[in-house]
């Protein structure tokens, strides 16, 4: 690894460190390895409704814990530990510091996320990843639904200490010479997500507790026989996670600022715009998250304002998607494997923005609450714009952090693939959704129309995980014998490289 | 090769890369072992939470709206507007489904394994608030579901009587339709 050492060290030496190299190296093949599994249970899930009735799984109960155990290692130990290990690589490059404002508090964010994984995934819980009562707090059967609870406790402790890290890191730690209004739009999105964390998570970190003193019978704040509210447990778990999503979102848009301006030889189109539309998203998200409960049986009025509410999220997503395309606009595109799935995770931006629009316009929404649209809609977002990007990404930095060059060849093999099986898979969901096939289903009624969809989307997520596997091929190759990366400018596009020049840990 | 400053760039070999791998997929071999041992323990304790009685009765909601009416003695749960039990018909042999069977991991079946005589008769009694079956088979999954026997819906405090006339001796698993990990054996004699 070209970054960290003058001389090679032993491995434990890499893995008990506290250089932000490190530590950002050890977040990324963390969540590598965690979207591999996650993955895996996502063809298990897919392949048990490639036809009805059971097929691989041995029961229903067996694919709620599935489905649970793959939501949440997909949300909480892919997109948020992959995002957080890029910061922690880039962010003290990008504002000129020598690390981390706290490294130590760095490693304890990063050893933190080990722990809280094993719970989750030494249980297996089977509440769904939402764990919405009167389900998850009178009946989810234990000890695997409080493991569950106390790993999501756990890794949202870590997402708050590393998002303290990284606010004082960059407000703090900046080098005198760099305004904040010349930082990198990387470290802006970073910046905005951080902020969202300290804000968003509490509430869940309540309302975790809170589900666990109900299970005991301590309480009720959700149990209606003890004169609870489950819908109040909602509102505490989407006031999180609406703005979860766009900390899921925001970094991928980050990345796209970094590579869009490189690989078209340009530089950004409006680089004010981008700030005010992070600035922007990350309060407008805020103000949204009722929308996932709009049938719930809200007054006419409280979902007005959060069907307007999601709605103003729609100009500044578009403010970023406009900086692209303009960027991009008489450019000299170099059409490297990163820059493909750039422009792929744009495309899907769009498709998925759009989906959005139709979920949040109130009488569309009905229609579609509860049906495989929504899940063609989300995943759309997170898979097809946040992790394509986020696949990007690895190749963008793989010279950085090995020194060596992948095989674009294969790289771009992998784009058309996934590109493609990512469509084949949601795209179809949304049409399953409107044929009415609900979500979270084992078994479906055996009609034509939703066998023939199931197939296709079943056989979509095959091609994503067989062209998962080729990157993961890919780069363990290149690692090991790839070609000598030319370290100032590796995708010969005459632009400034990240500076590779950093020395060995000072600590 | 050396850079600008002269400092050495020092790449992975893949020594050190398998090295790495090894403890990559070695932590999620021991992971995987651990966790498939514990896979049916993991789901088999029911919450506390999952015993308590309502406080308050829902099916009577108090006229201002709002929460029901609390109940009035601690023994009246839920008996709602259902009059007194219905009289259990004479039968041979009975086969209980529990209070709390529909929760996994609580005992459903009572007995479990019921042998009974070719052509007795089987008085299934629901004293659960939930509804269940009473079906042969594995589960929903098994071919023969529900083709030798099958009660259908039992509602909760209901009951059903099931002939063994026409089943032949031998043994044969059944389960509960809606709830399938609430089996039983039933062996004919």
């Amino acid at each position: 690894m070209v970054l960290e050492v003058k001389k090679p060290r032993p491995l434990w030496e890499i893995i008990f460190s506290t250089h932000h190299t490190d530590i950002g190296l050890l977040y990324i093949i963390l969540s590598i390895s965690f979207l591999m599994m996650g993955g895996a249970l996502a063809l298990a899930i897919r392949a048990e409704l490639f036809l009805p009735g059971q097929q691989i799984i041995p029961d229903p109960n067996a694919f709620h814990r599935f489905f649970t155990v793959h939501g949440t290692t997909m949300l909480f130990l892919w997109a948020i530990p992959f995002a957080a290990g890029i910061g922690n690589y880039l962010i003290p490059i990008l504002v000129r510091y020598k690390d981390m404002a706290w490294p130590k508090l760095n490693a304890v964010a990063f050893w933190m996320i080990p722990p809280g994984a094993a719970m989750v995934w030494m249980g297996f819980a089977d509440l769904g990843w939402t764990a919405y009562p009167p389900y998850s707090n009178i009946r989810a059967p234990g000890p695997a639904a409080e493991l569950w609870i106390f790993g999501l406790k756990i890794l949202g402790l870590s997402s708050v200490l590393g998002a303290i890290n990284f606010i004082v890191t960059m407000l703090k730690c900046k080098h005198p010479d760099l305004p904040i209004m010349k930082m990198s739009l990387f470290a802006w999105s970073i910046l905005a997500i951080s902020f969202m964390i300290l804000v968003a998570i509490p509430t869940f970190a309540a309302a975790l507790i809170m589900l666990y003193t109900d299970r005991l019978g301590v309480t009720g704040f959700f149990n209606p026989a003890l004169g609870g509210d489950p819908i109040a447990y909602q509102h505490l778990f989407w006031f999180t996670f609406h703005p979860e999503v766009y900390i899921f979102l925001l970094p991928a848009v980050g990345m796209l600022y970094e590579m869009i301006p490189k690989f078209s030889r340009k530089p950004i189109f409006s680089y004010q715009s981008g700030v005010i539309a992070f600035i922007l998203l990350s309060t407008i998200g805020f103000a949204s998250w009722a929308h996932h409960m709009l049938a719930t049986g809200m007054s006419f009025t409280e979902k007005t304002v959060f069907m307007v509410g999601t709605l103003a999220a729609v100009p500044a997503s578009a403010m970023h998607v406009f900086n692209w395309l303009a960027t991009m606009w008489g450019g000299r595109i170099k059409f490297a494997a990163p820059m493909l799935f750039g422009i792929g995770g744009i495309m899907l931006f769009f498709a998925s923005g759009a989906g959005g629009v139709v979920n949040t316009a109130l009488p569309l929404d009905f229609i579609t609450h509860d049906s495989y649209w929504v899940v063609g809609h989300f995943h759309l977002i997170l898979m097809g714009t946040v992790s394509l990007t986020f696949t990007g990404f690895i190749y963008y930095m793989f010279p950085l952090i090995t020194g060596r060059m992948y095989n674009e060849k294969l790289g771009k093999i992998h784009f058309v693939a996934a590109f493609s099986g990512v469509i084949l898979v949601f795209m179809t969901q949304h049409v399953l959704g409107l044929m009415g096939m609900p979500r979270r289903y084992f078994d479906y009624i055996p009609l034509p129309e939703w066998i023939a969809m199931n197939q296709i989307a079943t056989t979509g997520a095959w091609i994503v995980g067989l062209s998962y596997l080729l990157m993961i091929y890919n780069l363990l190759k290149s690692a090991m014998t790839g070609v000598a990366a030319k370290m100032n400018d590796p995708f010969n596009i005459g632009e400034q490289y990240y500076d590779y020049r950093r020395r060995e840990p000072h600590h | 090769m050396t850079t600008d400053d002269e400092s050495p760039i020092i790449r992975t070999t893949p020594k050190r890369l398998a090295k790495g791998l090894a403890i990559v997929v070695g932590i999620m071999i021991v992971g995987a072992v651990i966790a498939i041992s514990q896979w049916d323990y993991m789901v088999s304790v029911p919450p506390p939470s999952s015993t308590l009685k309502p406080k308050f009765d829902l099916s009577n909601p108090s006229p201002s709206g709002g929460h029901g009416a609390p109940v009035a003695s601690s023994e009246t749960v839920s008996t709602g507007e259902s009059p007194a039990p219905a009289a259990r018909p004479t039968a041979d042999v009975t086969l209980t489904i529990l209070e709390g069977s529909a929760i996994q991991g609580n005992p459903d079946y009572d007995p479990d394994e019921l042998t009974v005589q070719k052509g007795n008769t089987i008085l299934v009694d629901n004293l659960d608030l939930m509804p269940h079956t009473v079906t042969n088979g594995e589960g929903a999954s098994d071919a023969t579901s529900g083709q030798l026997f099958d009660t259908s819906i039992i509602n909760g405090g209901e009951f059903k009587v099931l002939e063994t006339t026409n089943i032949d001796a031998g043994s044969y698993p059944y389960y509960c339709t809606v709830h399938p990990y609430m089996t039983g054996t039933l062996t004919v004699e």
